[in-house]
């Protein structure tokens, strides 16, 4: 299943290392990334991830990330194709 | 060099560890025996490396430590400098949290919230790197100090949403013909012993325990059915598996404690109650997931008349697994009578704790404490090596109580170098060293799953340890006969300074029962001796 992940982040260091650790760690994988600082210094983080296990089990780890300041997920549908 | 400079001048008591992994280890000592943050520093490059086992083990098994290393100066970052390590990046998969301190300003507000996060929720390591030019700038006249505190133990309240899912869980419990309570380390953590032995006792439900959670349970309550897991209890195997409601407090269903998970506990529903969030749901879906503190959760849980078909069944399961010990009448030391004889002659404030591997089972399987703070062992990371230092910390932190470490001949040599931290400042901690030549756990898995093919587990060349000791200035005896082994604990019991007792085992014993990897926890294997033929 694939999903659409979106953080922010403080802006300190390793916050962004420390999300790609965890979702490794926890059996997902990125196949899209996008990072913006914004002007309240905060790193705006959209990605797509995809993993065997419950979406659950990434957020509530990623939930636990001090660096964290909002998390939302959402399931990704692919348009479908029309004939 | 500026940290230790100025420690001079301090009124911190600083302890000198003779290698960073030893020090880490007594610092969690000092946090699992009192539930306080140990603190413990390490230099840059080889010193932050060498902690970082002793973090991973912090991590695994939920000790509050606050981690300072020294890094190189912020101009020479980034240039593989002498000394140089990216410890923040190293520490990222073994913390908590950790942070860099980048101006002196933010030291103080940084570390008050290491040490914070330490402690706070479910507890942690976090790790504070400073670099080293920050360390040699004058500390600003303004800058705001803040005190680093021992987090008080008065509870949150409940949120309503907690109260509806305890509501959901009690509904439960009294519809339920056979309930069962799972404890584990985080009672004790949440500092929740006496309300969760006030429940026990009005609930009369049956009980089993971790074995970060051994402790929690009351030695003398009747429907106590001990360890669970790889080498728990057959009795508290067998009643897992056969109730219908699980009541897991403080737990997280750790892999080594539910055997084969598909099998796990098959006709139960689960009651999860923790304090981390992430662990409901992880391994095992619980009915009813309460994330919160455990502590004001007990006085909210009804206590329901137990079944009494239940409890019978509960008493034959124990008596079924009774133990049954003999000190003589055999060649060698038989390990597990030697620690239930410890266990009941020590005083009952006595806190022990083990290197890793079959002597850590006997630990668990053989010996009593009064809570989990008293029997301070390496379960999630299972690190050989943590026994002699983690009784180091244990002792500066708790001087009144006795302090013995239960060590394995192939642990003990992981960080024997400590002996002299001991002789140092005059630790007067007991160490029992179980010498069975081997790398016995190692060895016990190659006879039963590997017929019989040894692979380096031979330890028999293995040093005469009551010499090494006293080479460090410990006074030291050897066991070898079990006819002297009342006498030679009496004296190891009652040695005002620090001792070690080599005891010499037979290297075929083995730990029973012992579920076999990947298997239900009812497939236990019994010791073949008492197997009925
Ligand atoms: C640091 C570390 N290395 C390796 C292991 C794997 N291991 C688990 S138990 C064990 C043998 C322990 O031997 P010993 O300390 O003599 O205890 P015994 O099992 O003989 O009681 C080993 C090598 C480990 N747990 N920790």
């Amino acid at each position: 299943m694939q999903y659409q992940v979106s953080l922010e982040l403080s802006n300190e260091p390793a916050a962004l290392e420390r999300v790609l650790q965890v979702i490794r760690y926890r059996q997902f994988a990125i196949s899209e990334m996008a990072m913006n600082r914004n002007e309240q210094d905060k790193l705006t983080v959209n990605m797509k991830v995809s993993g065997q296990h419950s979406i659950n089990i990434l957020t509530s780890q990623l939930n636990k990330l001090y660096d964290l300041a909002d998390l939302t997920t959402q399931l990704d549908m692919p348009l479908q194709a029309t004939a | 060099m500026p940290l230790y400079d100025a420690l001079l001048d301090s009124n911190i008591t600083h302890y000198l560890a003779r290698h960073e992994q030893g020090a880490a280890f007594a610092a969690i000592g000092h946090a699992r025996s009192t539930n306080q943050v140990g603190v413990c520093f390490g230099t840059s490059g080889p010193g932050a490396t060498n902690l970082l086992t002793s973090i991973a083990d912090a991590k695994l098994d939920s000790v509050p430590l606050l981690v300072i290393t020294g890094q190189v100066a912020r101009p020479a970052m980034g240039s593989d400098a002498f000394q140089e390590v990216d410890v923040l990046g190293l520490s990222l998969s073994v913390t908590k949290h950790s942070m860099i301190v980048q101006d002196i300003a933010e030291l103080p507000s940084k570390l008050a919230k290491a040490y914070q996060i330490a402690q706070e929720g479910r507890p942690g390591p976090v790790l504070v790197d400073v670099p080293k030019d920050i360390l040699l700038t004058e500390c600003p006249a303004d800058i705001h100090l803040v005190e680093l505190s021992d987090q008080e133990t008065e509870s949150a309240d409940l949120s309503t949403e907690v109260f509806a899912q305890i509501e959901r869980a009690n509904q439960l419990m009294e519809t339920a013909q056979k309930p069962l309570l799972y404890v584990g380390g985080g009672v004790s953590m949440a500092d929740a012993i006496e309300e969760f032995r006030e429940f026990l006792e009005e609930s009369g439900l049956p009980a089993v325990s971790t074995l970060k959670g051994l402790g929690t349970i009351p030695k003398d309550y009747d429907l106590n059915l001990g360890m669970l897991g790889m080498h728990g209890w057959s009795c508290a195997n067998h009643a897992v598996q056969q109730c219908d409601l699980l009541i897991v407090v403080g737990a997280r269903l750790d892999d080594r404690a539910t055997g084969k998970l598909d099998e796990f506990a098959p006709l139960a529903k689960v009651i999860h109650i923790d304090v981390d969030a992430a662990e409901l749901h992880k391994r095992r879906f619980a009915d009813v997931a309460i994330a919160c503190d455990v502590k004001p959760v007990f006085s909210q849980l009804k206590t329901v008349e137990p079944n009494q078909e239940w409890k019978k069944n509960i008493n034959s399961l124990q008596e079924k697994s009774e133990k049954r010990y003999a000190i003589e009448g055999r060649e060698s030391v038989d390990a597990e009578s030697l620690l239930h004889y410890i266990s009941e002659t020590m005083p009952s404030d006595t806190i022990v704790t083990a290197d890793v591997g079959q002597h850590q089972m006997w630990v668990a399987q053989h010996m009593n404490f009064a809570a989990p703070t008293h029997h301070l062992t390496s379960g999630g990371l299972g690190t050989m090596g943590f026994g002699m230092p983690a009784a180091i910390g244990a002792k500066l932190a708790n001087p009144n109580k006795p302090v013995i470490a239960v060590c394995g001949d192939g642990s003990f040599m992981m960080n024997i170098q400590e002996l002299a931290t001991i002789k140092r400042y005059n630790i007067p901690v007991k160490i029992l060293v179980l010498d069975n030549q081997r790398l016995g756990m190692v060895k016990q898995w190659q006879e039963l799953f590997h017929e019989e093919r040894y692979s380096e587990t031979d330890l028999s060349d293995n040093p005469e340890f009551s010499s090494v000791a006293q080479a460090f200035g410990v006074s030291a005896d050897v066991l070898s006969k079990p006819e002297d082994l009342r006498t030679k604990i009496g004296e190891f019991l009652q040695s005002p300074a620090a001792m070690l007792l080599h005891v010499k085992l037979s290297s075929l014993d083995n730990v029973w029962p012992i579920v076999p990897p990947n298997t239900a926890n009812d497939k236990m294997m019994e010791r073949p001796d008492a197997i009925p033929s």
